[in-house]
C-alpha cells in the first residue's frame, strides 16, 4: 500500500485547539488499525471450511470403498465354504464366551478386512475432529471452554485409534507405528490470544502427524486395489464354474452377474485413484494451511486440488449408488 | 503416487497371476484342452491359498509401519512382480504351457518362501 503524502502538523490536527497527545489518538488508532486486523482477523475461514469438508468427503469414499473390500471378501468366503466337502463347520462356531469376549478357532479372510475397516473408522473419526476445530477456530467464534471441550473430544479419538493400531501391529508381529501423535497446546495459545502467527506455528507442529495420516490412507488404497482385484478373480471364478453348469441360473442371469462386477471393479479402480491423489496432496494442502495462516501465501493451489478431488470422489460415489 | 510396500506389492502380483492364470485356463478349456485346464486351475487354487496368508498379513501389518518391519519381503515381493507379468505376456503370446506353468510353478515356490521369511 502507498503510504499517504506526510502533511504539515497543521494539516493534520486541522486547526484544532484539543492537547497535542489527545490529538493525536485517532490518528495513531487508524494507523495501527491495519497492523491490528492484520494480526487478530479471522483467518480466511473459507480455506479452512473447504480443507474441512474434501477431508470429508475422502474419508466417506475411502470408507465405502473399505467397505466394498469387506463385502467381496465377504462373498469369497461364503462361496468357498460352502463349496468344500467336509467343511469344518465347527471351527466357525463361537465358542468361549466370557461376558463379552469370545474365541473362534478359525475367522474367515473377511474379518481381517473388518477390523481394517473399523481401524480406519477410528482414525476418520480422529482426523475429521482435527479438521473440524481447525474449521471453527478460524472462524473465530470459539470460547477457551468451548476450545478445551473440542480439543479433549479430539485427543480422545486419537488416543482411541492409536490403540487400535498397536492392537492390530501387535497381532501381526510387527510392532507398533511410530508414535507420532496429534498436538492442541499451540492451538490453546492461538484461541486464547489470537495471534495469526500462533495458528500457523501449531499447524506445523502437527504437521508430522497429518503426514503419518494421509500415508497410511494412502497405503489402503493400494491395499483395497490389491484385495479387490483378488477378489475380482474369486468371483470371476465362481461365474466360470457356473458357466457350463446345467443346473446353475442361466446364462443370461450369469451374464449380467459379469456385466455388473466388470462395472463395479472399473468404478472401485477410478475412485481409488482419485483417493490416492487425494491422500497424497493432504499434507501439501494442510502445509498451506500454516503458510496461508502466516500470510505467507494467498492462495493454495494443493488445495485447490483437494477440493477438486472431493468433488470427483463424492460424484463417482453418487455415480457409483445410481449403478446398484 | 503412494508406492506399494513390499507386502502389498507382493500381494498385488500374486493377484495378477492369479488372474491370469484363470483367463488362461478358461482359455484352455476353449481349446479343449482339459490336461491343461484343470493343471491351471490346481495351479489357480495353491496361488489363492497364498494370496489368502499375504492378504490377512497386509491387513494385519497396515496399523504397523510395515515398511520397516517387513524388509526381507522386499526381494520376494519385487521377484513376484517380474514373475507375474512375465506370465501375463506368455499367456498373451501364446508361448506354450510348458513355459507358462513353469513360471506358475516358481512363483508359487516363491509365494511358500515369502510365507516362510515372516
Amino acid at each position: 500500500m502507498i503510504p499517504p503524502p506526510a502533511k504539515t502538523e497543521e494539516d493534520s490536527t486541522g486547526g484544532d485547539s484539543r492537547p497535542r497527545g489527545v490529538r493525536e489518538t485517532p490518528a495513531t488508532l487508524l494507523m495501527l488499525l491495519p497492523l491490528m486486523l492484520w494480526s487478530c482477523a479471522t483467518l480466511r475461514p473459507k480455506v479452512f471450511q473447504s480443507f474441512q469438508e474434501s477431508v470429508q468427503a475422502a474419508q466417506k469414499g475411502l470408507e465405502t470403498e473399505m467397505s466394498r473390500d469387506v463385502e467381496w471378501t465377504r462373498e469369497a468366503d461364503v462361496y468357498r465354504l460352502a463349496e468344500l466337502k467336509e467343511a469344518p463347520l465347527s471351527h466357525y462356531m463361537v465358542k468361549e464366551t466370557s461376558g463379552y469376549a469370545w474365541t473362534m478357532e478359525a475367522k474367515p479372510l473377511y474379518w481381517t478386512s473388518r477390523q481394517t475397516l473399523r481401524l480406519l473408522q477410528d482414525m476418520n473419526v480422529a482426523f475429521f475432529r482435527y479438521s473440524q476445530l481447525l474449521r471453527t477456530l478460524a472462524a473465530g467464534e470459539e470460547s477457551i471452554e468451548d476450545f478445551d471441550r473440542l480439543a479433549g473430544v479430539l485427543r480422545e479419538n486419537v488416543d482411541r485409534a492409536q490403540e487400535h493400531m498397536k492392537k492390530q501391529g501387535a497381532a501381526a508381529g510387527v510392532g507398533a507405528a511410530a508414535g507420532v501423535s496429534v498436538t492442541t497446546e499451540g492451538l490453546r495459545r492461538f484461541v486464547l490470544q489470537r495471534r495469526a502467527k500462533d495458528l500457523s506455528v501449531a499447524l506445523n507442529d502437527n504437521q508430522p502427524w497429518v503426514d503419518q495420516y494421509a500415508a497410511q490412507c494412502g497405503r489402503l488404497t493400494v491395499i483395497i486395489r490389491a484385495d479387490l482385484k483378488s477378489a475380482y478373480a474369486d468371483q470371476m471364478e465362481f461365474l466360470y464354474l457356473r458357466w457350463d453348469d446345467k443346473r446353475s441360473p442361466g446364462r443370461v442371469t450369469l451374464t449380467r452377474s459379469l456385466f455388473n462386477l466388470n462395472d463395479d471393479y472399473a468404478q472401485a479402480l477410478e475412485t481409488l485413484e482419485s483417493l490416492e491423489g487425494f491422500y497424497a496432496r493432504l499434507p501439501i494442502a494442510h502445509a498451506e494451511l500454516a503458510s496461508i495462516a502466516a500470510r505467507r501465501q494467498k492462495s493454495s493451489p494443493a488445495l485447490a486440488g483437494l477440493v477438486e478431488s472431493g468433488e470427483r470422489i463424492v460424484r463417482l460415489s453418487r455415480e457409483l449408488e445410481k449403478i446398484k | 503416487m503412494t508406492s506399494p510396500t513390499p507386502l502389498t506389492g507382493a500381494l498385488e502380483a500374486l493377484a495378477d497371476a492369479r488372474l491370469s492364470t484363470l483367463q488362461t485356463a478358461r482359455w484352455a478349456q476353449e481349446k479343449k484342452d482339459k490336461a491343461l485346464e484343470k493343471t491351471l486351475r490346481d495351479k489357480g487354487a495353491g496361488l489363492k491359498t497364498e494370496i489368502d496368508r499375504l492378504r490377512r498379513l497386509t491387513h494385519q501389518a497396515w496399523g504397523a509401519d510395515a515398511r520397516h518391519a517387513i524388509k526381507r519381503l522386499e526381494t520376494a515381493g519385487a521377484r513376484l512382480n517380474v514373475l507375474s507379468r512375465r506370465l501375463t505376456k506368455r499367456r498373451q503370446a501364446v508361448l506354450g504351457a510348458t513355459r507358462l506353468l513353469a513360471t506358475l510353478n516358481t512363483i508359487l515356490a516363491l509365494a511358500g518362501r515369502l510365507r516362510m521369511n515372516k
